[in-house]
């Protein structure tokens, strides 16, 4: 599985937990805010990412990284694999 | 009146410790003590920490050296040398006491025993120390006693087993209340299971744990088989679902849970099977301990005798009461524990209590045990997160930690649901018996 669908997976899983509604469909030029996950959500896709790829992005990186879009968020990933 | 002067009172041939295959009777732990107040006479006035490997020196030792040191800093035995030093430091001691001399040598005739005048000896304890260096309290004998009772016809064939360190508050009450009941008391060691082996051998029917502690006993299974007559829980929040499981499994046992710290001493005893305390009390106060709430919502207590000690100083408030760093919230006609207020999880700038989700998720059936504690977050500063026993075992933990999460959404918002839950095989307690909630 690409990691951008390893994404988008947990992201429907998010979604559902947090009872929020995905926009159809989330694309690389998709701007995160609008994805319909909120900030909660966020931070529990990105804990639970951490959990299955072993990989936290944010916490390790020396220089701030705020991607915009699924696309960039994506991106800062696949750079650490 | 010291220690050891409460132990011609009682019944001689009484057996007072049971320590692995050896039984000791309350003779015989007189003959005992009076050769380590011999032994120990040079420690007259002295200020003396006492760090002893065994357990039964360890209290042999402290009841001998009431009434002659200045002082007695109760350090437990794991305690690594770089740590005694400098808390030896803070207690201005002058002597270490490590090691006693062996029973049989104690058996010979002592030589010369001065008569030594009595001190009001000082009893130093240190706080765990979970969030920085241990603090070191002051106690007395007398403060120390005050809630122990004398023995009476219903409680002179109690049993009682020690599962936390002696070193420490809640042990040490354990210890104190069986000498000056002249009950029996078990002393166990080594890992868990081999505690519950000495547990059932020494048929004991009174222990003291934290709620913790009783879930593993529970979980365990083997202590079903005893017949308790006092269940006592102390020293972490107690939540209905202990209280119903122990009342439920031994019906005519008396279980209580108490509030105490090795900070604040003996606050309360809760004796009615419920959470928290009456709201009541809040105005009469209870056994001599007046109580009220900060603005922050902790309970705050007075006692007649205090503890003392800076740490003590630089919790009052300006009438004299103690902040206990809890907090509780008022349910209807109940004071109710949420939690340690050092011990809250921020999730986006909500408050969450650990306490509470774990008390939320023990009431599920497929779940024997938890803990909850927080989950460094890049985004909202932390996450819930729970580690969770299972009641049976399951091969599909996506599919079991998705229903916990449903579960647990009927009941809490949504910033307090767990979202990192981990399914392992037990929890694992801290030396006081308490559950670890860092990260």
């Amino acid at each position: 599985m690409t990691i951008s669908k390893k994404i988008l997976e947990l992201i429907s899983e998010v979604a559902e937990t947090t009872e929020c509604e995905l926009v159809s469909p989330i694309n690389d030029d998709t701007v995160l805010f609008e994805t319909g996950l909120d900030s909660l959500g966020f931070a529990i896709l990105v804990a639970r990412l951490e959990e299955e790829l072993d990989l936290d992005p944010f916490a390790e990186s020396d220089d701030a990284v705020y991607p915009t879009t699924f696309g960039e968020f994506v991106n800062i990933y696949k750079k650490m694999m | 009146m010291n220690l050891s002067a409460y132990l011609p009172e009682l019944e001689q041939s009484k057996t007072l410790f049971i320590d692995g295959d050896e039984t000791v009777t309350v003779s015989h732990f007189i003959e005992r003590v009076n050769y380590l107040k011999g032994f120990l006479s040079h420690l007259h006035n002295k200020n003396v920490v006492v760090q002893l490997h065994s357990d039964y020196d360890f209290i042999s030792a402290i009841v001998a050296m009431d009434g002659i040191c200045k002082s007695m800093f109760l350090l437990p035995a794991d305690t690594d040398d770089q740590l005694r030093e400098s808390l030896s430091l803070d207690a201005k001691s002058d002597f270490l006491l490590r090691e006693l001399p062996s029973i049989n040598e104690s058996l010979k005739p002592q030589a010369s025993k001065k008569s030594l005048n009595e001190v009001d000896t000082n009893w130093i304890l240190a706080t765990s120390g979970t969030t920085g260096k241990p603090k070191l309290i002051h106690h007395n004998i007398k403060s120390l006693l005050r809630t122990c009772k004398k023995t009476h016809q219903n409680s002179n064939n109690n049993v009682w087993a020690l599962l936390y360190q002696p070193q420490r508050y809640a042990g040490l009450q354990v210890v104190l209340q069986v000498i000056v009941a002249g009950n029996t008391l078990v002393l166990t060691k080594g890992i868990f299971e081999q505690q519950v082996k000495s547990i059932m051998n020494g048929q004991t029917n009174c222990l003291s744990a934290t709620p913790s502690m009783w879930r593993k006993l529970l979980i365990n299974g083997s202590i079903k088989k005893l017949h308790f007559k006092q269940i006592t829980l102390g020293g972490e929040a107690v939540d209905s679902n202990i209280l119903t499981n122990l009342v439920k499994e031994f019906p005519s046992a008396r279980v209580v849970h108490i509030y105490a710290s090795t900070e604040a001493g003996v606050g309360f005893v809760v004796k009615d099977k419920q959470v928290g305390f009456p709201l009541q009390w809040l105005e009469t106060g209870v056994d001599n301990v007046e109580l009220k709430l900060s603005v922050n919502n902790t309970l705050l207590l007075k006692q007649k005798i205090m503890p003392k000690g800076n740490e003590i100083d630089n919790r009052l408030d300006i009438d004299g009461y103690f902040d206990t760093e809890d907090v509780v919230e008022i349910n209807n006609d109940r004071v109710i524990f949420l939690g340690r207020d050092s011990g809250v999880i921020n999730v986006g700038g909500n408050k969450v209590h650990p306490e509470e989700i774990e008390s939320i998720l023990r009431g599920f059936d497929l779940i024997a045990d938890v803990r909850v504690y927080p989950k460094k977050n890049p985004m909202i500063g932390q996450l819930v997160a729970a580690d969770i026993v299972l009641t049976e075992s399951f091969d599909n933990h996506k599919e079991i930690k998705k229903q916990i999460t449903g579960l647990c959404k009927e009941y809490l918002p949504l910033y307090k649901v767990p979202n990192i839950i981990r399914i392992v095989d037990s929890i694992s307690l801290n030396f006081n018996g308490k559950v670890e909630r860092k990260s």
